[in-house]
């Protein structure tokens, strides 16, 4: 069967793989939550097609692999982009973004005296709020991608991620709050919000994120 | 307490009390009064001003679970305790002219996430409210603190989503804001339960006591909610060990004169100086503050307004102190004159305050010299000294005009490097081999796209965002100098070149960029290693080495880091000579003349004066300091590839074995001989060789040195660096022909699991390896029982050769744990990297402390 690239599952890889960057087969497996023979299927047609390259095992998207994501996004999400419903929920995104954000900021660092100082994590009282803040604003996003998912199921995987990485953090592991080499909430977080202003055709303002 | 204000019930003595006053508690029973009811308790017996407050003790979150509900006379004590804080303020509650508002907050014995925090104001309903108007006059401030008090029990007690109760009291707000007469509060009542029946079915109890109880059962519904119980048997916290309830009363910095609200630190935590530091927001409360209604004065102004009441302050700060034995922060308000401590937490600080305020404690006796150590962390130590610009260049350039602006200082570092507008140049670029190394990205803004970039630039700076912007919290995440939102800043992608105000930069060229300032300067600014010292500093590394004695060496290569070092406080450099060689570009002549020894040559013979010649400035530079020489080490490669190690033991096999050539060893002895007469120098000197294995080995490096170092100033003493576990184990044997005996900890533990060298120096795997719990311990970090078998094997060697000295090499960030245990294990010379003696001070004289109480 030649690849029919504007399948969901197909543009569900080659969106992971644009958005990490250089990845491989596992860790696109992990992040779409497609199954591992799967994610492979999908990279051999992909590679056929010249969207992306891979050198040992890892995988990057090639230029036409970039414009053909764009493309693809055009034409499967272009209905939804005027739709009123999206656009009320992009407005309900924004400020949680920020929120998400301002949390993890407190994560890493502390105001002492109005200047802001590496937080060395000593204070697990302070972190523990943090830590619930964040809670919260993943929970909040859950509503939100469970809204969006009624009409982009793919995106429903950031909700799994997002609580997967939560779990980590709550088990000890505390890179997976805002680590940026692993599948961490921060991590998650971006590639959702790049995600999402793909399918929406919007681009970043960079407003505060 | 009066007598007459005391509970009715006295607690038993048996049976652990459900309910306490803030006066009846023992501080010390944190398992019954949780932590913050503790630490009220505790500032309520030591006379300091505390809003009063009663404390639902983890006795009852036990009981609740046992039978899955509140006790049913729970409430009738409360009712009691209530009944104490109404004659204590003179307020009632649930009842005016002048309604008694409570806080709710949890407190658990440990902190934990997902518990319940605090609900504020309970005790309103439409008819406090409205009395409350009145007393205050303010009705505005009635209903703001009302809106707040349904707003957070609609969210925490009732499920209700916050924004709710907002958008229904929005435009009712907005009117008083106007008319304070045009709304009355039952109106914003009806307004606030409708929106909240309408958002979750349900709505805020009017009566005053069930508010309480509503808000007491959501505090043990937290204890057990999911995140909770997931965190306690993370971490093996009890299930029954519950959680506490503080109920306390309410002040109010809005009313009267003189009244405010205000958070302090007892010391500046920024420099650690002995002022007060914060700010007091006069005729107004902590929310006044975030909406900016109010702005805030330094508590040096507000002092100066009401020296009363600041006198009095500055008392309670002082012993607040002397409790916390440290510098604490302080959330406080003033109600009509009077002064109220809400909140004290020991202070966070700059790393320069924590070691500023150690010595200070020590001077002024609040602290022992063990307790005075063991209040800095070693990354506070770390912090330090980390480098930066030198100062006069910075001026220098600010004066030149090279200042460009700033932006966003995002994440602190001082770092120089050539521009590289995008991320795969910057990786690139970072990579070449052009000496070019540091990088620094320039971007509008980031996203996950420039993770490489960002990963291998040594700074970031972008025009947008702010300090929470994807640059700025990844630039955290990764330790990197990042400034963001210099919005003067713009790039032309096409052309490679960006533009501040009228400059143009082209990529690849220089700029510097401070971290925490958000400064940008053109072109690079000499770096210079931290430790800008203070006479503070010095008096506590200076404690540190009395109580420690240990001889820290460190490893350094140019007379430059040298001095560094010496100035940092060690006591002895350690140097390679094949760093020496390799840097002066003499390592191929070495070579060549240790292979032409093979034909009979005399060239090793002639090396003699060209080393002499690199070694004497640099024993000239060590004064009277300790001077370590490694010999150069062809055997294994820690240059293996610029040495073409495998192509040398072809043509001279014997280069693969310490003494192999014994010209070598002889050739480098005499010239650090000639070098110490040259140089004057007036320390004392070691020739140490690695990769020995025997006691007759050593014994003939000995007889070799002796005979090289000739009968001048120069005794050199001679030793071997022990990196092999058969080596380690006749560590004794070998130790009675050797004047000292280095153990470099990371080839060995690496040689002894059968690791590459390099292996221990990477994070990832090695972590990783550890989360699949493939290896119990972090080898980098602790030593297992076989590792402490062999360390012990060598420690051992100063047991039964008394005249030999033992000492070892630790590579990169010290950790405090193996600092500890070589420490005990009786090491006391330790080589480590310039940037860490400090550290290393700090470590080995907080581990002497603790081992001999008699400092503490």
């Amino acid at each position: 069967m030649s690849a029919d690239v504007s399948d969901e599952k197909t543009y569900a890889v080659l969106t992971a793989i644009l958005l990490k960057k250089v990845s491989d087969a596992s860790a696109l497996s992990e992040a779409t939550g497609l199954p591992l023979d799967d994610t492979g299927r999908i990279l051999g047609e992909l590679e056929k097609r010249q969207a992306v390259f891979s050198m040992n095992s890892s995988v990057m998207a090639t230029e036409s692999g970039t414009a053909l994501v764009k493309e693809i996004a055009a034409r499967n999400y272009g209905e939804l982009r005027g739709d009123p419903e999206l656009e009320r929920w992009h407005a309900r995104f924004e400020p949680l973004n920020r929120q998400f954000l301002s949390a993890v900021t407190a994560w890493q660092t502390v105001d002492v005296g109005g200047t802001k100082l590496s937080n060395d994590h000593s204070d697990s009282e302070y972190d523990d709020k943090v830590r619930s803040r964040l809670d919260g604003l993943v929970n909040k996003m859950s509503h939100l991608l469970e809204e969006i998912g009624a009409k982009v199921p793919r995106l429903l995987r950031y909700r799994d991620r997002l609580n997967g990485a939560l779990d980590k953090s709550y088990a000890g592991d505390s890179r997976f709050i805002s680590d940026v080499r692993v599948d961490s909430l921060h991590t998650v977080w971006f590639e959702m919000h790049e995600d999402v202003l793909l399918v929406l055709g919007k681009e970043r303002t960079d407003a505060g994120g | 307490m009066p007598a007459a204000d005391a509970p009715p019930v006295a607690p038993d003595q048996q049976q652990p009390a459900r309910v306490l006053t803030f006066e009846a508690g023992d501080h010390h029973n944190v398992d019954l009064l949780g932590g913050k009811g503790a630490g009220l308790v505790r500032m309520t017996a030591a006379g300091l001003p505390v809003p009063p407050g009663f404390i639902i003790t983890t006795e009852v979150c036990r009981e609740r679970q046992r039978e899955g509900r509140l006790p049913s006379d729970l409430l009738d004590e409360i009712a009691r305790y209530m009944r104490v804080l109404e004659g204590r303020t003179g307020r009632g509650f649930g009842h005016g002219p002048a309604p008694l508002l409570v806080s709710v907050r949890s407190g658990a014995p440990v902190s934990m996430p997902g518990m319940m925090e605090t609900i504020l104001n309970l005790g309103l309903n439409a008819q406090t409210a409205e009395a409350l108007a009145r007393e205050t006059g303010d009705p505005l401030f009635s209903a703001t603190v009302f809106v707040r008090f349904m707003r957070m029990y609609g969210e925490i007690v009732l499920g209700a989503t916050g924004e709710a109760v907002d958008r229904a009291a929005a435009p009712l707000l907005a009117t008083l804001r106007d008319r304070p007469d045009a709304v009355s509060m039952r109106a914003l009542s009806d307004a606030c339960q409708a929106a909240l029946r309408e958002d979750c079915g349900d709505e805020v109890p009017a009566d005053a006591f069930e508010q309480v109880a509503g808000a007491i059962g959501a505090v043990f519904d937290s204890w057990n909610s999911r995140r909770a119980i997931t965190y306690r048997n993370f971490h093996g916290i009890a299930h029954d060990l519950g959680t506490a309830v503080v109920v306390q009363a309410m002040v109010f910095g809005n009313l009267g004169t003189p009244s405010g609200t205000g958070v302090a630190f007892s010391r500046d935590p920024l420099s650690g100086e002995p002022t007060l530091f914060g700010e007091f927001l006069e005729g107004g409360q902590g929310e006044d503050v975030v909406a900016g209604t109010l702005t805030p004065q330094k508590i040096a102004q507000a002092a100066a307004r009401f020296p009363e009441l600041f006198a009095e302050f500055e008392g309670v700060a002082r012993r607040l102190e002397e409790l916390y034995r440290d510098v604490v922060d302080i959330e406080f308000t003033v109600e009509r004159g009077k002064l109220f401590i809400l909140q004290v937490r020991s202070a966070k600080r700059t790393a320069q305050a924590a070691l500023r305020i150690a010595a200070d404690f020590l001077t002024e006796m609040r602290l022992s010299e063990a307790d005075a150590l063991r209040s800095v962390t070693l990354a506070q130590v770390r912090q330090v000294g980390r480098p930066g610009f030198e100062p006069a260049a910075v001026a220098r350039a600010k004066s030149e005009g090279r200042l460009l602006g700033s932006g966003i200082g995002a994440s602190p570092g001082q770092v120089s490097g050539r521009v590289a507008l995008d991320p795969d140049r910057a990786e690139a670029a970072a990579k070449g081999s052009n000496g070019a190394g540091s990088i620094i990205l320039v971007r509008p803004t980031t996203s996950p796209h420039d993770l490489h970039g960002m990963i291998a630039a040594r700074g970031i700076l972008t025009s947008l965002g702010g300090a929470t912007s994807h640059a700025a919290v990844v630039a955290r995440a990764l330790n990197k100098a990042c400034v963001v939102g210099c919005d003067r800043l713009t790039i032309d992608a096409e052309k490679r070149r960006f533009r501040l105000d009228q400059t143009w930069f082209d990529e690849g060229d220089e700029i510097s960029i401070d971290g925490a300032t958000g400064e940008l300067f053109a072109g690079a600014l000499p770096v210079v290693p931290g430790g800008a010292s203070t006479p503070q500093i010095e008096a506590l590394l200076a404690v540190a080495d009395r109580l420690a004695r240990c001889r820290i060496f460190a490893r350094v290569a140019t007379t430059a880091q040298i001095a560094t070092a010496l100035a940092c406080g060690a006591t002895g450099v350690a140097i390679r000579l094949g760093d020496v060689l390799t840097t002066s570009g003499k390592l191929g002549e070495f070579i060549d003349a240790a292979l032409a020894q093979r034909e009979g040559s005399s060239a090793v013979v002639q090396m003699a004066q060209t080393l002499a010649d690199l070694l004497a400035p640099l024993l000239a530079a060590s004064g009277h300091a300790d001077f370590a020489l490694r010999a150069v080490d062809l055997a294994t490669g820690e240059a293996t590839e610029l040495l073409r190690t495998v192509d040398l033991f072809a043509r001279e096999p014997r280069l693969a074995l310490p003494l192999g050539v014994p010209e070598l060893i002889e050739v480098q002895v005499r010239a650090m001989a000639l070098a110490i007469e040259r140089a004057g120098y007036g320390g004392s000197a070691q020739f140490i060789v690695r990769h020995i294995n025997d006691p007759s080995e050593m014994r003939e490096l000995r007889r070799i040195a002796s005979a090289a170092s000739g009968s001048g100033r120069a005794a050199i003493a001679a030793g071997a660096t022990m990196t092999s576990v058969h080596g380690a184990l006749l560590a004794s044997e070998i130790g009675r022909h050797a004047d000292v005996l280095w153990l470099e900890a990371r080839s060995l533990i690496a040689n002894a699991h059968g690791y590459p060298s390099t292996l221990m120096l990477t994070a990832d795997p090695l972590d990783d390896y550890l989360r699949r719990g493939l290896l119990s311990a972090d080898p980098r970090t602790t030593l297992d029982e076989s590792m402490t078998r062999l360390f012990l094997s060598v420690a051992g060697a100063a047991v039964s050769n008394p005249e030999c000295r033992i000492g070892i090499r630790l590579s990169g960030q010290l950790s405090e744990q193996m600092v500890a245990t070589l420490f005990r294990s009786g090491f006391r010379s330790f080589i480590v990297d310039p940037d860490e003696v400090r550290v290393a001070r700090v470590a080995l004289g907080r581990e002497a402390a603790a081992m001999n109480p008699a400092n503490g």
